[in-house]
């Protein structure tokens, strides 16, 4: 074996190894040394934003058929309780909750469910607002381990709730240290299937018209 | 068995006879067909070389509202999978199609279910629903054809295994129109399922499911 082949096998072997370590690197999460004070901080964070708009991408993971489906879209928050999720793509729709319906609108019907009738929206749309306005740390339907990493909080919400574990067998939310915001949110479900959402772009207490809230 | 129950059996089979018949009164016999001729399976809903295909789903049962998408994906050995997820990404249902040769069908298997749709008549319906659609009975060798009176439809009239099934084409060169299951006693209780003559990846473009004395509609339209 010539010295070039000797040096080049050593290069691999040190990047493949640095490869390794930084991978593991990236995954370690701790727990935080003082959940408490997480809390209060996210509390008083979430009091501070009334609104939130954000673009964001949504994978889909089919466990059963190895197949995923992605989505974008525009994700609209404003207090107490209003949420609206307009995918662009792979085609339009548009999810609106508000305190008592949800109107899903495509390009061609516009659909009104009553929330009490569609248990999973509604337990979705109480998990999704849990998140933004940090009620979630207050539920009595989940049991929540904190995490931390160096960039980011996680939050691994196992549902104690006998109707949501109908469904979702984990939540796991990754939040901006800064502000407490969601940047990333795991939906892993009974089935192994799991929903992967990731926000960007966000702009905070940026003044949204009422009329973002209703259907067009 | 005792003879009064032979005779309700008489009767039952009279009168499924008498309701498929009057589907059939407006068709003549048009003898038969090789339906396994690469021809005719190119008009099947799914033709030879599908692999998957994502509809933006709705479904309808008793009045309750489920929507979102639905994927579903051929496998080798001729067995399909479908998975229905609402928009947000949450599971209604991973259902499984395996090939039954000896019965000429597609079994359903359930790997998850949302539990208000855990219902065994669901199911069942369900299991006729995809069988109808991707046809296995469409491999079956000669099959009788009938005319409509107008001329303007050919019906390939199929013995499944939950009753005939009719396919229904304008001229045997466009892909079926619509299948109708001819079992139902009544027309109500019929399954009848509307085909787009638009096809993309070798699946129609659009589908819709209806049995009204089941209070249970499906409509499925491609996802581009």
């Amino acid at each position: 074996m010539n010295g070039n082949i000797k040096i080049s096998l050593v290069v691999i072997l040190l990047l493949t190894a640095a490869l390794q370590l930084s991978a593991q690197i990236e995954v370690i999460s701790t727990a935080m040394p003082d959940p408490e004070a997480f809390r209060e901080h996210m509390t008083e964070a979430n009091t501070a934003i009334s609104t939130i708009q954000s673009e964001f991408i949504q994978v889909k993971h089919l466990d059963f058929l190895e197949e995923e489906v992605k989505s974008s879209g525009k994700f609209y928050f404003k207090k107490e309780n209003h949420l609206r999720w307009e995918y662009g793509s792979p085609f339009f729709y548009l999810i609106i909750f508000s305190s008592d319906s949800i109107f899903i609108q495509d390009q061609k019907n516009t659909r009104k469910y009553d929330m009490n009738s569609t248990r999973m929206f509604t337990e979705i749309n109480n998990i999704m607002l849990g998140l933004v306005n940090g009620d979630i740390l207050k539920s009595d339907d989940f049991s929540i381990e904190y995490l931390e990493q160096q960039d980011i909080y996680i939050l691994e919400l196992t549902p104690i709730n006998t109707d949501m574990k109908e469904f979702l067998s984990k939540v796991k939310l990754h939040l901006n240290r800064k502000n407490y915001t969601a940047e990333e949110i795991y939906m892993i479900e009974k089935s192994g299937d799991y929903t992967y959402i990731r926000f960007f772009q966000k702009k905070i207490n940026e003044d949204i018209p009422d009329h973002i809230f209703d259907l067009p | 068995m005792k003879i009064s129950r032979i005779i309700f059996l008489i009767c039952l089979s009279a009168v499924l006879f008498m309701a498929g018949g009057c589907y059939m009164a407006q068709y003549r016999q048009a003898g038969k067909i090789d339906i396994t001729a690469a021809e005719y399976q190119e008009l099947k809903p799914f033709t030879p070389g599908f692999d998957k295909v994502l509809y933006h789903a709705g479904l309808s049962v008793n009045s309750h509202e489920f929507s979102g998408l639905m994927m579903i994906k051929s496998f080798e050995g001729g067995s399909f999978k479908v998975a229905f997820f609402n928009e947000l990404g949450m599971n209604f249902f991973d259902l499984e199609l395996l090939p039954d040769n000896k019965n000429g069908r597609l079994e359903l298997l359930v790997n998850h279910i949302y539990p208000p749709l855990d219902r065994k008549i669901l199911l069942n319906n369900f299991e006729k629903y995809f069988n109808m659609l991707l046809a296995p009975g469409l491999e079956s060798g000669d099959q009788r054809s009938f005319l409509r009176e107008d001329g303007n439809m050919v019906m390939i009239r199929l013995n499944t295994y939950k009753g005939r099934d009719a396919y229904l084409s304008r001229n045997l060169i466009e892909p079926y129109a619509s299948i109708v299951n001819l079992s139902k006693l009544r027309g109500n209780d019929r399954i009848t399922i509307i085909l787009s003559p638009g096809k993309e990846n070798f699946a129609p473009e659009s589908i819709h499911i209806k049995q009204p004395g089941m209070r249970m509609e499906m409509d499925l339209e491609l996802v581009n």
